[in-house]
C-alpha cells in the first residue's frame, strides 16, 4: 500500500472519530446530560474521573487499594456523582465511554506514529506515572503521601514495593539522602533501585558515594546511567569532568563558537531556586529599563526590578504579584492602553488551576483583576498570548488549554476579546477555534501576509493552522496548508528563518530521555526519533517540513524555546529549555547557532553551558541596553524536590573575538495597538538583510517587545529599516548609527533616539 | 517590610497552647521567624536545622504553623513524631502570614533587636549543608547580624508549599487505601 494511501486512510479515520464525537455530543444533549462540545457533560466527567482514578490505582498501588473491587467502587462513586438524570444514565454512560475511547484514539495517533518503538514502553510508563502523580503534587497532598507510605512501611518493613514507593516519594519531595538510603537497601535485588540510588546521591551532592555506587553496579551500561555517572564525576571534580568510558562523550563540547556564555545570576542579584516555569521580560516600572518576572511551581511569581544599571533587586514583596500561589506561563503587555505593561499568568498547565490577570497600577505595583475583568480562567491553562487579532488597537487574550487529567475531555482553547473598558468577552465559540487535542504551544503570526495575525497550534496530536478571516472568525486550513501531521508537540515560535519575507514556524517536540542522551553523544537524534520541526512557508498558503535542512536534527524534551541574536552577529540563535518531570531527567539548555548559510549548529558545549538543567522559561534580553544579550532560563520540574536555580548567562566574545554591533528598536504604532506586536521588520545593514518578527514569543519566555538586532562586528550603521505595521502599513527609516536605541513611531518619518541606558555596572568577579 | 508583631499567636507550651505576642519573643539579639507547616515536605527538610538553631545562634526563633486549615493537633502530632523541640506557634487563620507577605512554607524573616527585618526569603538554596556550593542564606544573615553587619544577601525568593490554596480541604486522594 502506498504511503499516500495509508496516510489518507489515517486522515479519514481521524476525521471519522471527530465526526462521531460531534454526533455523540448532540445525542448526550438530547439525553439531558448537560455539557457540549466546549464543556464535558456530567456523565462525561464521571467516566473520565473514573478512568483517571483507575490509572492512579494501577500506577500507584501502594497509595490506594488496588484491584477490581476498588475499580468497581470507583465506578459506583462515579455514577452517583454524575448528577445526570437517572433515567438517561444507562444511555449516557456508554456514550460517554465511547467518547472517552474516541479521545484516546486521537491521542494515541501521535504516540504510535512518532514515538520510536524502542522507547515506546518507557514513554507509556512515564505518562502513566506522571499523570497519576500530578493530582497528588498539584493538590499539595505529598506530605500526606509521605506519611501514609511511612505508616505502610512500619506495618510491612520487609515489603520491597512499599519501601520503593516511599523512597521514590522521598526523592520527589527533595529528601534525597533518606531516599538514597532506602534505594540502597533495595539495591541488592533491584536494578531500578540501583539506578535511583545513584540519582538520589547525585542530587544530594554526595558525589563520591554516587560514583562508588554507580561504578560498583556498572551504571555506565545504560544511557541514563552514563549521564548520572557523568554528573557525579563533574560534581566530584567541582566542575567539568574529563570524558571517560563510563561517562558521556558530549559532542557539542568539540564544537567551536564565536561567543561564550558566562553565568552571572548571582552577580546580577537574580537569585531564585524553584520549580522554574515561565519568564517575562518587560519594563514593569516605567523607568525605561527591562525588569524580569519568573514563575515557579512551589514559589509563585517573583518580580525582579532592574535598578537601571543592569543589577536587580527582588521587588516581589508588597508588589501585589506576591498574591500568586503558583503560575505557569507569563505574558506582559499593556491591555488597558494606559502605557503600563500588565501581566497575565496561566495556572498549572497540566492540571486545573487559576489563570490570573494583574493590572499594573504604577510604581511597581499590581492589582489582581481577573474576576473584575470578566475572565473566567479556571482550567489547565498552558501557554497564553496577548494579541490584537481584530486590529482594533486593544490587546485580546488567547489561552491554550491542556488537560486537567490524562483522560479528561480536552478543555477548549479560549479567546477573549478586549471590550476596551478593562473587561473582556469570551468569543471562543464564534471564533471557530476548535481543537480536539490537548494543546501546549502556539504562536501568532501573519503567515499569509494579508496583515492579519493567524494562529499556529502545537498539540499533543496534529498541528493546526487557523487563518484569520478578518471578521472575528478563523478557518482551520491545517490540511490544505500541509501541516496537520501528528507529533508529541511542545511550544512553537513564528520566525522568518529563511529570510524570504514569509513567516515560518519552528515547532518543538517532546522526545524521550534516551533519544536526548543519544543526541548529546552523537550530535544528532537516533533514526525514527522526532527532532524539532521547521514548517517552511512556501508563500502560497502551504508549508513543508524542513527541520533537517536547517540542521535541527537533535531530539530533546523541549518545554521552552526562543530565538535571538546572542552575539550580535546578524544571525539567529535558537535556545531550547529541555527536560521532563522525571527525577532522573536532566538535560542541558541547548543553543543552536546559525551559520552564514542559515543552518543551525549545536554549540551548547562550546559556549559553556552545563549538562545540568531542566529549562522551562527561556528568555533573551539586553538588560543594560549596551548590546549584551542575557540568556535567562528558569529551571526546575514538577515535583517539589525538583528545584533548581534560575540561570542567567551573559554573552561575550570567544577569546580573540568581540561581540558585534547592534541596535535596539522600540516600535510604537498609532493606528493599531501601540506596542505593535506582530510588526515585521526588514533591516538592511552592511549589505545584509534581516527579516524580523516583533513577537514576544509564547514559548514560556515572553521576550521584551524592544527588538534587539545584531549587526555583525564590522557594521556601524543601519542603512534602512522597513517596518510593516500590524494591519499592513509600510514605513521606511534610513541611516541609523549602531549601538544605540531608537523608537520608531508609525507616521513619523524620522526615528527617535532613545536616551542612553545607565552605566553598566562592572560585575564582581 | 515587616508584619504585625503585636498580634497574639497561640504558642505551644508543655501543658497546652497559650496566647503569646510575637513581639515578646524578640530577644537581645533579635528573632528569626519561620512561617511553617506540619505537612509541608519542604519544611520537613529543615527539622534538624531548626532543632539545632538555638545551639548555633543566640537569636530567638519562632516557628509559626500558618497553613490554612491546619489545626493545633496537627502541629502537636508533627512535634511528637518528628522530635521537634523548637518553639512552635500557630497562626489559626493564616492572617499573620498574609500580613507578613509569607506565601510559601518555609519563609523566614530575620529581625534585629529593634524589630527591623534584616533578611527575608528562603533558609538556603535547597542543597544539603555539607554539599559543595551550599548557600546558607539565613545562616549568613544571622552571622552578619551578630557581627553588626548588614546581611550579605538581604532577600531571596522563598519556595515551598503555599500557605493557602484552593486545593486545601479537598478530599484526600488516599483515603480509599485505608478504607
Amino acid at each position: 500500500m502506498s504511503r499516500r494511501l495509508s496516510e489518507s486512510l489515517v486522515d479519514l479515520f481521524v476525521d471519522s472519530v471527530r465526526a462521531a464525537d460531534a454526533v455523540m455530543d448532540e445525542a448526550m444533549r438530547v439525553l439531558g446530560d448537560v455539557g457540549g462540545s466546549s464543556e464535558a457533560g456530567a456523565s462525561d466527567q464521571a467516566v473520565r474521573e473514573w478512568a483517571n482514578r483507575a490509572l492512579r490505582r494501577a500506577a500507584l498501588p501502594e497509595l490506594g487499594r488496588p484491584g477490581p473491587r476498588g475499580v468497581l467502587e470507583d465506578l459506583l462513586d462515579a455514577a452517583r456523582s454524575t448528577g445526570a438524570p437517572a433515567a438517561t444514565l444507562p444511555f449516557a454512560l456508554p456514550l460517554a465511554a465511547a467518547r472517552l475511547f474516541g479521545d484516546q484514539m486521537l491521542r494515541a495517533e501521535p504516540v504510535l506514529r512518532t514515538v520510536r518503538p524502542a522507547v515506546l514502553p518507557g514513554f507509556l510508563r512515564f505518562v502513566a506515572k506522571t499523570w497519576s502523580d500530578l493530582p497528588i503534587y498539584f493538590t499539595l497532598q505529598y506530605g500526606e503521601a509521605l506519611a501514609l507510605l511511612e505508616r505502610r512501611l512500619d506495618e510491612r518493613p520487609r515489603d520491597p514495593d512499599v519501601r520503593y514507593a516511599l523512597a521514590m516519594t522521598l526523592l520527589e519531595c527533595g529528601h534525597f539522602r533518606e531516599a538514597a538510603e532506602h534505594f540502597e537497601a533495595l539495591s541488592a535485588a533491584e536494578r531500578q533501585a540501583r539506578h535511583w540510588a545513584l540519582v538520589a546521591r547525585v542530587r544530594a551532592g554526595d558525589f563520591e558515594s554516587a560514583l562508588e555506587h554507580g561504578r560498583h553496579h556498572r551504571a555506565e551500561k545504560t544511557a541514563t546511567g552514563r549521564l548520572w555517572l557523568h554528573l557525579a564525576a563533574e560534581g566530584a571534580a567541582g566542575g567539568s569532568a574529563a570524558d571517560s568510558d563510563e561517562t558521556l562523550h558530549v559532542m557539542s563540547r568539540g564544537q567551536t563558537a564565536d561567543f561564550e556564555l558566562e553565568e552571572v545570576s548571582e552577580a546580577l542579584g537574580l537569585r531564585k531556586v524553584s520549580g522554574g516555569r515561565g519568564t517575562a521580560v518587560a519594563d514593569l516600572t516605567g523607568d525605561g529599563t527591562l525588569d524580569l518576572v519568573i514563575a515557579g511551581a512551589h514559589s509563585g511569581l517573583s518580580f525582579f526590578r532592574n535598578r537601571g544599571d543592569g543589577l536587580f533587586e527582588d521587588a516581589t514583596a508588597g508588589s501585589g504579584l506576591d498574591t500568586a500561589l503558583y503560575a505557569f506561563a507569563i505574558s506582559a503587555a499593556d491591555y488597558d492602553n494606559d502605557g503600563r505593561n500588565d501581566l497575565f499568568a496561566t495556572g498549572l498547565g497540566f492540571y486545573d488551576g487559576q489563570g490570573l490577570l494583574y493590572r499594573n497600577v504604577g510604581g511597581g505595583r499590581f492589582e489582581e483583576v481577573t474576576a473584575d475583568a470578566g475572565l473566567d480562567l479556571w482550567g489547565p491553562g498552558f501557554t497564553a498570548s496577548w494579541v490584537d487579532y481584530d486590529l482594533d488597537g486593544w490587546l485580546d487574550l488567547f489561552v491554550v488549554n491542556n488537560l486537567g487529567g490524562l483522560f479528561d475531555r480536552k478543555a477548549p482553547n479560549r479567546l477573549f476579546r478586549n471590550n476596551r473598558d478593562g473587561t473582556f468577552t469570551e468569543v471562543t465559540a464564534e471564533s471557530g477555534l476548535v481543537t480536539p487535542w490537548p494543546s501546549l504551544g502556539h504562536c501568532w503570526g501573519d503567515f499569509t501576509n494579508d496583515g492579519l495575525p493567524d494562529l499556529f497550534l502545537s498539540n499533543f496530536g496534529r498541528a493546526q493552522l487557523f487563518k484569520n478571516q478578518g471578521d472575528g472568525t478563523f478557518k482551520d486550513i491545517s490540511r490544505q496548508a500541509g501541516l496537520d501531521h501528528p507529533c508529541v508537540g511542545s511550544v512553537a515560535v513564528a520566525v522568518d528563518l529563511d529570510q524570504n519575507g514569509w513567516l515560518d514556524i519552528v515547532q518543538l517536540t517532546y522526545s524521550r530521555p534516551e533519544d536526548a542522551i543519544w543526541t548529546l553523544e552523537h550530535g544528532r537524534a537516533p533514526d525514527g526519533a522526532t527532532p524539532p520541526r521547521v514548517w517552511r512557508n512556501r508563500g502560497d498558503g502551504t508549508f513543508h517540513e524542513t527541520g533537517a535542512e536547517f540542521g535541527l536534527d537533535g531530539a530533546w524534551g523541549t518545554m521552552s524555546a526562543n530565538l535571538g541574536d546572542l552575539a550580535n552577529r546578524g544571525r539567529l540563535d535558537l535556545v531550547l529549555g529541555n527536560g521532563d518531570p522525571s527525577m532522573d531527567r536532566v538535560e542541558p539548555t541547548v543553543v543552536y547557532s546559525q551559520d552564514v548559510h542559515g543552518r543551525f549548529r549545536d554549540v551548547t558545549g562550546a559556549v559553556g553551558l552545563p549538562l545540568w538543567g531542566k529549562g522551562h522559561g527561556v528568555n533573551l534580553a539586553d538588560f543594560t541596553g549596551r548590546g549584551h544579550q542575557h540568556l535567562v532560563v528558569s529551571h526546575g520540574g514538577l515535583y517539589p524536590g525538583d528545584l533548581m536555580r534560575t540561570t542567567v548567562h551573559r554573552a561575550r566574545g570567544a577569546p580573540g573575538r568581540e561581540l558585534g554591533h547592534f541596535i535596539n528598536l522600540r516600535l510604537r504604532a498609532t493606528r493599531g495597538h501601540h506596542q505593535a506586536i506582530g510588526a515585521r521588520l526588514r533591516v538592511e545593514a552592511g549589505g545584509q538583510v534581516q527579516h524580523l518578527h516583533l513577537s514576544p514569543g509564547s514559548a514560556f519566555g515572553w521576550k521584551p517587545l524592544d527588538q534587539h538586532v545584531g549587526l555583525g562586528p564590522d557594521v556601524s550603521r543601519v542603512d534602512r529599516i522597513e517596518v510593516r505595521w500590524p494591519g499592513g502599513g509600510i514605513q521606511k527609516f534610513k541611516d541609523l548609527p549602531a549601538d544605540a536605541a531608537y523608537e520608531l513611531v508609525e507616521g513619523e518619518a524620522k526615528a527617535r533616539r532613545r536616551p542612553e541606558a545607565g552605566a553598566e555596572t562592572e560585575l564582581p568577579r | 517590610m515587616s508584619g504585625d508583631l503585636d498580634v497574639a499567636l497561640s504558642s505551644r507550651l508543655a501543658d497546652g497552647w497559650s496566647p503569646t505576642p510575637l513581639r515578646a519573643l524578640i530577644g537581645e539579639r533579635g528573632l528569626a521567624i519561620v512561617f511553617w507547616s506540619a505537612v509541608c515536605s519542604h519544611c520537613r527538610r529543615y527539622d534538624d536545622y531548626l532543632n539545632g538553631w538555638a545551639n548555633r545562634f543566640p537569636i530567638g526563633l519562632a516557628v509559626i504553623g500558618c497553613r490554612v486549615g491546619e489545626a493545633e493537633e496537627d502541629l502537636d502530632s508533627a512535634a511528637k513524631h518528628r522530635g521537634l523541640d523548637f518553639p512552635l506557634l500557630h497562626d489559626v487563620t493564616g492572617a499573620v502570614a498574609r500580613g507578613w507577605g509569607a506565601r510559601q512554607t518555609p519563609t523566614v524573616f530575620l529581625l534585629d533587636e529593634d524589630a527591623r527585618v534584616t533578611y527575608r526569603g528562603a533558609i538556603d538554596d535547597f542543597t544539603y549543608p555539607d554539599a559543595p556550593g551550599h548557600r546558607p542564606y539565613l545562616d549568613d544573615a544571622a552571622t552578619a547580624q551578630l557581627e553588626g553587619r548588614p546581611a550579605p544577601i538581604p532577600s531571596t525568593a522563598a519556595f515551598g508549599c503555599p500557605t493557602e490554596s484552593p486545593y486545601y480541604g479537598a478530599a484526600s486522594l488516599f483515603t480509599d487505601g485505608d478504607r
